[in-house]
C-alpha cells in the first residue's frame, strides 16, 4: 500500500460516513469538462450509484451546503477554483466525505497527499480503475 | 504530420458502454475547434489554455491519446509564448486537421 492509500484509509475510517456498496453510494463529481463528469456518471452509474456533476466549485459549495455525499472526486484545475482551494472550503463547511483528486497532470502528487485528498487520479481517466479505487475507498470506510 | 489511422478513432469504439457518450464527445469537437479560433483571433489565451487543459484530459479519457497530446501540447505552447503566433496558427491548423479526421472516421457511430 502506498503513501495515498495510507492517506485514503485513514481519512476514509475516521471521517466518512459508512458506505457498503457502490450501489447505494452518493457521489459528487466537480469537473468542468461535461465530457469528464458525463463519462464519470456513466461508469459509476452503472455500478448503481447516485451522481451528481457541478461544473463549478462554487456550484458544488452551494449543493454540499443542501446534502451529504459519500464521495467527492474533484479536479485540481478549474477556471473558478482550483481543487485544493475547494477542498479546504468544503472542510470549512463540515463537509467530511472522503475526496478523491483528479487532473490532466500528475506533477501535483505531493501536494494532492497533504492536502488531504484519499486518492490522486491522472487523467485519462480508466473506468475500471475509477470503480476499483472508488470501491476500494468506500469499503475502507466501512472498516474500524 | 502524419499520423496513423488509428489516431482518429477512439480505442473504445467497439465498447458497448462508451457509444453514446463518444457520439456526444465527436459531435462536441467541431463546437470546442471554433471556441478555439474565436479565442485564438481575439488573443484571448487564456481561455484558450483552459480550454485545450480541459480538452486534453477528456480526449485522452475517451480513447483518443492523439488528440489529448495535440491540446496538451498547445496548451503548454500557449503557456509559454503567451500570445498567439505564427507556430501556435500551425499547431491549430494540425488540431484542425485531426479534428476533422476523426469526425470523418465517425460519421457512421450512431447510439443503440
Amino acid at each position: 500500500m502506498n503513501n495515498n492509500m495510507n492517506s485514503g484509509e485513514s481519512r476514509a475510517t475516521t471521517i466518512c460516513p459508512p458506505t457498503k456498496e457502490l450501489s447505494t453510494a452518493n457521489i459528487l463529481v466537480i469537473d468542468d469538462s461535461k465530457h469528464i463528469r458525463d463519462f464519470v456518471s456513466a461508469v459509476l452509474q452503472r455500478e448503481g450509484a447516485a451522481v451528481v456533476g457541478s461544473a463549478t466549485a462554487l456550484e458544488a459549495l452551494e449543493i454540499c451546503k443542501l446534502r451529504p455525499f459519500d464521495l467527492i472526486m474533484v479536479d485540481l484545475r478549474m477556471p473558478d477554483m482550483d481543487g485544493f482551494e475547494t477542498l479546504k472550503l468544503l472542510r470549512s463547511q463540515q463537509v467530511a466525505a472522503p475526496m478523491i483528486a483528479f487532473s490532466a497532470g500528475n506533477e501535483q502528487q505531493k501536494h494532492v497527499d497533504e492536502a488531504g485528498f484519499a486518492f490522486f487520479m491522472s487523467k485519462p481517466v480508466e473506468r475500471a480503475t475509477l470503480v476499483d479505487k472508488i470501491r476500494e475507498l468506500l469499503n475502507l470506510s466501512t472498516e474500524g | 504530420m502524419e499520423f496513423s489511422a488509428d489516431s482518429f478513432v477512439s480505442k473504445y469504439r467497439d465498447d458497448q458502454f462508451y457509444s453514446s457518450l463518444l457520439v456526444s464527445f465527436n459531435r462536441d469537437l467541431e463546437n470546442v475547434l471554433t471556441s478555439l479560433h474565436h479565442q485564438m483571433e481575439e488573443n484571448k489565451v487564456q481561455d484558450a489554455i483552459e480550454l485545450c487543459h480541459k480538452m486534453a484530459g477528456a480526449s485522452a479519457t475517451y480513447g483518443y491519446p492523439v488528440l489529448g497530446k495535440l491540446f496538451e501540447r498547445l496548451e503548454k505552447d500557449l503557456e509559454k509564448s503567451g500570445t498567439v503566433d505564427g507556430h501556435i496558427s500551425l499547431h491549430l491548423k494540425t488540431l484542425d486537421d485531426v479534428c476533422n479526421k476523426i469526425t470523418e472516421a465517425n460519421k457512421e457511430l450512431v447510439v443503440d
